[in-house]
């Protein structure tokens, strides 16, 4: 499904009791995980978390909660100070630094800032992590064209993230993270600036991959539409998470 | 956001085909020479060149003089290995023994002497000429000469020096032989001396290099940051990351470094030129040229290298920083 070929083989991690959980692989486990910021207090405790393959998870709680903050360790921008962080079955305490960008392109991430490069185009804003990942010019072309125009930018190929409106960036970041069919998408705020409708019309977009597989994991503080989509909601207060099943909605 | 934009599955790339070697080959070099991210080196990708021109510059002059030095050197001593020199002082007005006797006396002692193959009287012409510069062109015709006799030795043989000389003394008081060999040790080391000074120069020159690339590169890491980071957790190895920056590293050097090596090529072929203007039979300057200066053109790939080398080193040095 990845472009470039992952080297990883998707293998189960070797399976202790509990015996219940064998042969289930999640895609994100966390195991009593603790992250804090240099000597201050700990912004995560005590943090247990399992994502299936193909779930779909709001990542709720309070501005300052720790959201950003435990998207991060998914994306493997910095590593938890105590605990376990389990990604694609291998425990990532034991993952060699020259290993991680082979994980960091399984993993799409929607930056709450978008964060574009302003001196490329669109068209090689959204090719950027192919091209990191070996894939030649002409692929990256015809993928990245085609792409920009499901998600409505056709026509905006060639412009620089400085000329387009905060809704379109925003659908370029989208696209520059699903380029790749990641196995697990990430997005903080993703809807953050853009009114309700275009909001519902990103998610539309989360939801078309989440049919196909794809592991989804937003934060956000839109709370009604977390409601109206129904997944379930992974609530942070207090540096701990709890779990809110939403089965009746939907 | 046009509603039915999203409709159907997301396009996206399939599994990339098995790759020839010789594709990926191909990959790898264009990965070279394409321009990617466009991670210049802002203000600095004007002045680096200008830097390494002026280094490769200074160092392809002092490795021009010191390998004209040393092959000059090399021809002299190649003339002079293997040859001694007999000098007959001038017959002083009254003396009984005849210029013409004296040359005989020394003749026959250097037939006795083993190892000596051949021995021929310099030519007065010859001997005129040598003296002409501190004489000028006054006649000499009547002015009693001294005598210089060119001895070969036999190949591999040598010649006993003191005894020959004692000899020499015996049967024409004034009469003695040099090999030349003091004047070839001092010539040597003269010669050693200018390389080595040379090359601890070129040692310089490169840590000069290589620290004004790593201090350009340091700023331009500093001009990107956001855009590395951002690489760096879409998963760009941090090789790709470097060669950003290195491959610039490496256009700025060879620049900087053809630049360099033509001026210093016009200067020494200026030199060259001046000298050959004072006299054209000079030894010394007649082996300045373009032919040594060819030979100095590898300071351009090296330059290059270099710079690709500091630069990749030092972003790689940088990344190890990020988790
Ligand atoms: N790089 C950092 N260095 C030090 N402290 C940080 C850093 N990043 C976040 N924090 C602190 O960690 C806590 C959690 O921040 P985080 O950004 O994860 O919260 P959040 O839930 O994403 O908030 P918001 O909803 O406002 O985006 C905050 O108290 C914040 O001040
Ligand atoms: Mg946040």
């Amino acid at each position: 499904m990845a472009p470039a070929a992952p080297v990883l083989a998707f293998a189960p991690t070797p399976c202790h009791p509990p015996p219940r959980e064998c042969g289930r692989l999640e895609v994100v486990r966390f195991e009593n995980v603790g992250l804090r910021y240099g000597v201050g207090p700990e912004v995560l405790r005590d943090v247990y978390l399992d994502l299936a393959p193909g779930s779909f998870h709001f990542l709720t709680g309070p501005s300052g909660a720790g959201k950003s903050s435990l998207l991060s360790l998914l994306y493997l921008s910095r590593r938890p100070t105590r605990g376990r962080i389990h990604l694609f079955g291998r425990d990532m305490a034991g993952v060699s630094r020259g290993e991680l960008p082979a994980f960091r392109r399984r993993v799409g991430v929607v930056f709450q800032d978008f964060r574009l490069l302003d001196h490329l185009t669109a068209l090689d804003n959204v090719g950027l992590p192919l091209r990191v990942a070996g894939v030649d010019d002409r692929t990256i072309r015809t993928h990245v064209g085609e792409l920009l125009a499901w998600v409505g930018l056709a026509d905006r190929l060639e412009a620089k993230p400085p000329t387009l409106s905060g809704g379109e960036k925003q659908r370029v970041a989208i696209a520059r993270a699903v380029i790749t069919r990641p196995q697990l998408l990430l997005a903080d705020e993703p809807t953050g600036n853009v009114d309700d409708q275009i909001a519902l019309k990103l998610l539309t977009l989360f939801g078309e991959l989440h049919r196909m597989g794809t592991t989804v994991l937003i934060a956000t503080h839109n709370q009604p539409l977390v409601e109206r989509l129904g997944h379930p909601e992974l609530r942070l207060e207090g540096g701990r998470l709890n779990l809110r099943e939403r089965r009746d909605a939907g | 956001m046009p509603a039915d934009a999203a409709a159907g599955p997301p396009p996206g790339p399939k599994r990339r085909d098995q790759t020839s070697l010789l594709e990926r080959a191909l990959r790898t070099v264009l990965a070279w020479t394409r321009g990617d991210l466009a991670l210049a080196y802002g203000s600095t990708r004007l002045h680096l060149p200008a830097l390494v021109a002026a280094l490769v510059f200074l160092s392809g002059l002092v490795l021009a003089g010191a390998a004209t030095l040393s092959d000059a050197a090399q021809r002299w001593s190649a003339g002079l290995v293997g040859a001694v020199t007999v000098e007959i002082p001038a017959a002083a007005a009254g003396d009984p023994l005849a210029t013409v006797e004296r040359v005989a006396r020394v003749q026959a002692v250097l037939a006795r002497t083993p190892g000596v193959a051949h021995a021929e009287a310099l030519p007065a012409e010859r001997i005129q000429a040598l003296l002409a510069p501190w004489v000028g062109a006054a006649d000499l015709s009547g002015v009693p000469l001294p005598v210089l006799i060119d001895v070969t030795v036999a190949g591999g043989a040598t010649v006993d020096l003191r005894a020959l000389n004692v000899a020499l003394d015996e049967a024409v008081p004034g009469a003695a032989a040099d090999d030349h060999r003091r004047w070839l040790v001092g010539l040597g080391r003269l010669a050693r001396l200018a390389l080595a000074v040379a090359l601890v120069l070129v040692a310089v020159v490169t840590i000069a290099t290589a620290g004004a690339v790593a201090f350009a590169t340091r700023a331009g890491l500093a001009l990107h940051e956001q855009a590395i980071d951002l690489l760096h957790l879409i998963g760009a190895p941090d090789g790709y990351i470097a060669r950003q920056f290195s491959r610039r590293a490496l256009l700025m050097g060879l620049a900087g470094g053809a630049l360099g090596w033509l001026a210093a090529t016009l200067a020494v072929l200026m030199i060259a030129q001046a000298a050959q203007a004072i006299d054209p039979g000079l030894p010394l300057p007649g082996l300045l040229g373009l032919a040594p200066m060819l030979k100095l053109l590898i300071l351009v790939p090296a330059a290059g290298f270099v710079a690709m080398a500091s630069a990749h080193w030092t972003v790689r040095r940088a990344l190890a920083r990020l988790p």
